[in-house]
């Protein structure tokens, strides 16, 4: 428990986290308002439960939006242990993500998440690219055959899958 | 001792050769997921929850259980030798585990670690065995009412009363419950919260919920903090031999760890994590050695094991008895029995005796190749922490398109995993629990129908919850547990000033 805090200067990270939420509230109340009605009939409708659903969150919003004007909840001992923060891995993981997502029903899944794998290490501070890619490419194929040949997953089609 | 005999048949199921393989694959995967940091079983079994659309459910749920179990003995393995814990149900066993290694007792550590792990899953396993049938019995009573109370109890223990703040928790609870409800209401027809999109209409995935919080989440968090990765991996030396004086010290905080762990894991507040506390400060307490205690007791990893190994025993008996998940792991089985169109409840055990039984029966099979596994194989495993970081995260993220990419081959699956992989991270930078998150997911629809059908049965009268005892007593417990502790601060507020 932290001593009353009302001299604190207010977090604004917190704070804006807590009117997230209030807005994720305003979305499940508005979405469930505007939402037909329904063509069944029971004693509870299908929109009680999204209301309660708002209601709570709304609640909670208004909770962590005023925790955080007080000073917040984080504690500054495990803030100072997170230093500086690396957006240089940050963007290396997301240019593989995107990437991914962006290619996968084009190249297929193999070739597809080596590429993934490669973004990620160097995202990670990896400096051996062409490691990173051999590494990448066996273990994407082991999965795929694994998964894709073995269990009958589909992963879909892709430029060298249906080479095996 | 009807358990006895059914027990019995299950074992002519778990031992056939393609079930002991599943089991062994199971334990192995499991271990090796456990000794991972950064991999859990929560996210495994949500990353296999495929299978169940090519492989029989006894086999698939045998699998899973090896896995459940496995990441318990693995995460220790992880806690003792990195000081980074394995698994959430492991942080106290790095308290003491790693201590010992960095005195170069690391084997006996492991070793007390492996055969309390084994001594606490057998007792926990027997006591599920036992306690699951008896609870069935009782659990017939239950109707509607009794059901929809019961479940906002375990919402209210996993969310608001374990962790380290209520607020937060309910967040992440009714934040998993709105995600829970998008898609077609089975009872009405009625489409809700899907934005005018058709792959919203049969709901969101609980695969990509779990992978997009717990691997791409962890991943964001490691790549943007990359001081929080790595750290010395301690070497084992000697023999795993346990001395005398370890043994002597150890057998007792075994025995009263698994009695700490199964009745805590079994009652429907769940949770791996408090009757590892517990088992620590008592330990501490009772040992002739008090003073050995933070640089490396014997007891202070034998107990706190045991326990967490009993409790994920203790776990298994709401969730088959009452179809009631109490950890984001259970709440991923149970989506797991929907996938083959079971419901997990107290018909379960007449419906599908095979299932359960044989998972049963496998749960002490998978015990012993455990102790096999982790013992003379432990080498190996801490060769596995040596997995340069890079290597490990771009793998993690290979298999999450894996478990994503494989629902239906669309890109949109891939984005919104990503979506939920960012939310993630803003939840462990935030210190929100995402646990509580895919039990909202999993049990919120479930309580909202047996709402309904609560209501149906009273005509819309919701007295039913205060007339019916049971009902009465369970939702008064959740009261109570929300609302207890503030009660008593502001007792104490009030009498202070």
């Amino acid at each position: 428990m932290l001593p009353p805090s009302s001299h604190r200067a207010p977090a604004w990270a917190e704070t804006l986290l807590g009117l997230g939420v209030l807005g994720v509230a305003a979305v499940v109340g508005i979405d469930t308002w505007r939402a037909p009605g329904g063509p069944g009939y029971s004693q509870v409708g299908p929109t009680a439960f999204p209301y309660g659903t708002a209601a709570a969150l709304a609640v909670l919003g208004v909770l962590l939006t005023l925790e955080g004007w007080r000073g917040g909840w984080r504690d500054p001992d495990t803030e100072a242990e997170l230093g500086h923060p690396s957006w240089r891995g940050l963007a290396w993981v997301a240019l593989g993500l995107a990437v991914n997502a962006a290619l996968i029903p084009w190249l297929g899944f193999i070739l597809s998440s080596t590429v993934l794998f490669a973004c990620v290490a160097r995202g990670f501070a990896s400096d051996r690219p062409a490691r990173d890619l051999a590494v990448g490419f066996l273990l994407a194929f082991v999965a795929w055959f694994g998964f894709a040949r073995l269990l009958s997953i589909n992963l879909g089609p892709g430029l060298i899958e249906g080479y095996f | 001792m009807e358990a006895l005999a059914a027990l019995a048949q299950g074992f002519a199921v778990a031992l056939t050769p393609v079930n002991l393989a599943w089991a062994f694959a199971g334990v192995f995967l499991g271990t090796a997921v456990g000794v991972l940091p950064g991999l859990g079983p929560a996210l495994t079994i949500a990353l296999l929850l495929p299978l169940t659309f090519s492989v029989p459910a006894t086999s698939v749920f045998i699998l899973f259980a090896g896995i459940y179990y496995g990441a318990m003995y693995g995460g220790s393995t992880t806690s003792i030798l990195l000081n980074t814990p394995g698994e959430s149900a492991t942080i106290v066993t790095a308290l003491e585990g790693n201590k010992m290694a960095k005195r170069g007792r690391a084997a006996p550590a492991l070793a007390t670690a492996a055969i309390g792990s084994f001594v606490a899953g057998t007792i926990g396993t027997l006591g599920l065995t036992f306690l699951a049938p008896a609870v069935v019995e009782f659990a017939l009573k239950f109707g509607p009412a009794e059901y929809f109370a019961l479940m906002i109890l375990a919402f209210v223990t996993v969310s608001a009363v374990l962790g380290n703040s209520a607020v937060r928790g309910l967040t992440a609870l009714f934040f998993g419950i709105w995600l829970g409800l998008i898609g077609i209401d089975l009872q009405t027809g009625q489409a809700r919260f899907t934005f005018g999109l058709p792959e919203l209409t049969d709901g969101i995935n609980v695969i990509v919920v779990a992978v997009g919080l717990f691997a791409v989440g962890e991943t964001i968090f490691l790549a943007l903090h990359p001081q929080n990765t790595g750290g010395q991996v301690l070497q084992v030396t000697g023999s795993l031999m346990m001395s005398a004086e370890d043994w002597r010290r150890s057998w007792k905080a075994w025995l009263r760890g698994a009695f700490i762990g199964f009745p805590i894991g079994a009652m429907p507040a769940g949770g791996a994590e408090v009757p590892t506390f517990l088992s620590y400060y008592l330990e501490k307490k009772l040992s002739k050695h008090p003073e050995e205690f933070g640089s490396g007791a014997i007891e202070g990893v034998a107990g706190p094991e045991a326990a967490n190994n009993a409790s994920a025993a203790g776990v298994l008996v709401p969730m088959l008895s009452l179809g009631l998940p109490t950890s984001a792991t259970a709440a991923i089985m149970l989506s797991a029995f929907q996938s083959y169109g079971i419901n997990p409840g107290p018909l379960l055990l007449q419906s599908q005796p095979e299932l359960v039984w044989g998972l049963i029966a496998s749960l002490y099979v998978g015990n012993v190749m455990l102790l096999v596994l982790n013992l003379p194989l432990v080498g190996l495993w801490a060769k596995m922490l040596t997995i340069p970081t890079p290597l490990l995260y771009g793998g993690i993220l290979v298999f999450a398109t894996i478990g994503t990419y494989g629902i239906s081959q669309s890109p949109i699956d891939l984005f919104l995993l990503y979506a939920i992989g960012a939310l993630g991270y803003l939840m462990r930078r935030f210190d929100f629990p995402t646990a509580p998150v895919i039990i909202g997911m999993i049990l919120g629809p479930l309580a909202e129908q047996e709402f309904r059908r609560a209501m149906t049965i009273s005509q819309g009268d919701l007295s039913v919850f205060v007339t019916h005892p049971i009902a009465a007593f369970l939702l008064a417990l959740a009261v109570l547990a929300l609302l207890g502790p503030h009660v008593a601060r502001l007792a104490r507020r009030a009498k202070a000033a």
